[in-house]
Formats: structure tokens, sequence, C-alpha cells
């Protein structure tokens, strides 16, 4: 009779297997750590893109809100904005101080601005109209606005923010002449807009009530 | 069995992020889509009355769009493009019973597939 040979019963891995096994583990996780990594830049990218063309728009419905029922260009200037002649409230066919907009651009803060005059609220009419001068042809319109701003005759606004650059164009070399104009916006996006690069964005504008100023 | 797993997971997550993605894609489409419309009547409606009809049939295909003055459009815009309609219409105001005789331009904004935003405007002709 031969004795029953006993049967090797296996309790745990090899340090062989073990390390093979953490092994596996280390790799695939390096490889699902990288496809996030991916995906994540990837939305990333996706948001701040999404992001610039919100502000795009916002700035573009804004500026529309102005351009629509203004009645000419006054000024031109990249370096430091645009003139613009809203209404004729006064009916005189001139550009008087409480018709003029001024749209300035600040590269720094990286925002556009729209500034208005606005006389005192306890002033009399009479006082208003007799301080509500005509712009002649030759004056600058950002000086003049600048003139009251000293006088602290005028109100600023933001319509946009996130702007890191801008240049102008208007279908007439005299932008008294234009009833069109044409704005390249470089927006970033992001609440911190100094991380991001800009995204390039053109915004046209018609002046379909365009009437040149006397 | 655990690799399994892994990759059912994995699978679910990237297609899950691909389909916002591409939803967040369609609505950055239809806003560029709003300025592009928007902007093209804008300029339309700075042209004399007499050269309105000319300017139907205009169309520009994705990626090449241009503004009226000749100025492309930058690559955020690539995948829009638009077409200008320009019919005659008289319009009767009910409450006077007046009708004025105009040009309705239509610009609409399509990718390749489907239109993204349209916008409409009446042009009344000018008095002789």
């Amino acid at each position: 009779m031969t004795a029953a040979r006993p049967t090797r019963i296996r309790r745990g891995l090899t340090l062989l297997e073990l390390l093979i096994a953490l092994s596996i583990t280390g790799l695939t996780g390096l490889a699902v750590a990288g496809v996030i990594t991916a995906v994540a830049r990837g939305v990333g990218s996706i948001s701040d893109g999404r992001s610039a063309v919100q502000r795009a728009h916002a700035a573009h419905a804004r500026l529309r809100a102005y351009t629509e029922p203004a009645l000419a260009l006054l000024a031109c200037d990249p370096a430091r904005g645009i003139a613009l002649w809203l209404h004729d409230d006064r009916r005189n066919g001139r550009v008087n101080l409480s018709e003029l907009r001024v749209f300035w651009f600040d590269r720094e803060a990286r925002t556009i601005t729209v500034e208005r005059v606005q006389f005192p609220a306890d002033w009399p009419p009479a006082w208003i109209e007799q301080s509500d001068g005509v712009l002649a042809l030759i004056d600058d319109p950002f000086a003049v606005m600048l003139t009251q701003r000293a006088m602290g005759r005028t109100r600023r606004d933001v319509l946009a923010d996130g702007i890191a650059e801008w240049s102008l164009a208007t279908n007439a070399p005299d932008p008294r002449d234009a009833n069109r104009l044409r704005l390249t916006l470089g927006v970033v996006a992001g609440w911190n807009t100094h991380d991001h690069q800009p995204e390039d964005a053109l915004l046209t504008f018609g002046l379909a009530n365009y009437f040149r100023p006397r | 069995m655990a690799a399994t797993t892994l990759g059912v997971i994995v699978l679910a997550v990237a297609s899950a992020i691909s389909a916002a993605q591409k939803v967040g894609f369609e609505g950055q489409k239809r806003t560029l889509a709003a300025i592009a419309v928007n902007d093209l009547l804008s300029e339309l409606s700075t042209l004399p009355y007499n050269q309105l009809p000319a300017k139907d049939g205009m169309l520009q295909p994705p990626g090449e769009m241009r503004s009226l003055d000749g100025a492309a459009y930058p690559r955020a815009f690539w995948a829009v493009g638009r077409s200008v309609t320009v019919r005659s219409e008289t319009l009767t105001d009910p409450s006077l019973g007046v009708p004025v005789r105009g040009v309705r331009i239509t610009v609409e904004a399509r990718d390749d597939g489907a239109a993204l935003a349209r916008a409409e405007l009446f042009v009344p002709e000018p008095r002789p």
C-alpha cells in the first residue's frame, strides 16, 4: 500500500507575481491619468474658447445698442477710441455735448468703456441748455470729453472686459464720411484675463441713420 | 474582469465628455452665427436702396466669410457661413391700411449642414 501524497495548497502570491501585478496596476493608472489630463486640457481649451466667444457677443450687443441709432462717427483712433454722434435731441443738425459718446479702450484694464457728458442733476434746464455747447467740426471729441471729465461732468460705464487688443477700420478715410465701422477685438477668456491668449473676433457695425453733422 | 470594468468606465467617461464638448461647440457656433448674421444685416442697411436687390443670392461658404468691405473673418468663425436673400414685398399696416413697398432682406448663417441663425429686415422704398 502506498500512502497518498499530500496536496500542495497555494495560500498567496509569489514575490514575482506580486511585483508583476503592481507594475500592471501602476501602468494602467499612469495611462488613465494621462487620458484624464489630456481630456481636462481639451475641455479647458474649449471652455476658454466659449468664454471668449460669449465676451465677444456681449461686446457686440452692447456696442450695437449705440451704433444702431447713431447718426455719425466723429473720430476713430485705435490709440484712443471711437467718438460717436448718438442722436440729435437738440434738433440743430450739429453735435451737442450731451449727444456725444466716446468709447475708450484701456489696454491695461483690458476694458472698453463708454463715456458721456452728464450735467449735475440739480441744475435747472436753462443752465443745462447753456452748458450743452456745440462741437465744431475742427474740435477733437476726445479732448472735449476729457475737458468735461476734468470738470466732473461725465459718466463712464464699462461696456466690455477681457479685451486685450482692438483695431478699427471704417469704409471711408475720414470717419465723419463713414457709415460702416469694423472692429477687430482680441478677446481673452477666464476670470484672470492676463493668463490667456486672445481670440480674435471681427465685429462690423452699420450706421443706417447716417447723417453728417454740420 | 478588472480590466474590462476599467475599460467600460473609461469609455463611459470619455463618451460623456465628448457629448458635452459637442453640445458646447454647437452653442459656440450658434453664438458666432448670431454675430455674423447681425453684422451683415447691419452692413446691408447702410447701402442705398437701389443696390439692395444686387445682394440677392450672396453666398459665403463656411470659413470664407468676409465683411461687406472685404475683411476676412478670423479663424474662430471657421465653421460658419452665411447667405442673403432680397425679396420685393408690400406691407400693409392694418391700422392705417396704407401699403408700403420695399424689400425684405433675409440673412441666414449655416454650417455645413443646418441653419444656425436667421434675421430679417424690411427696408421701405424711399420716396422719389
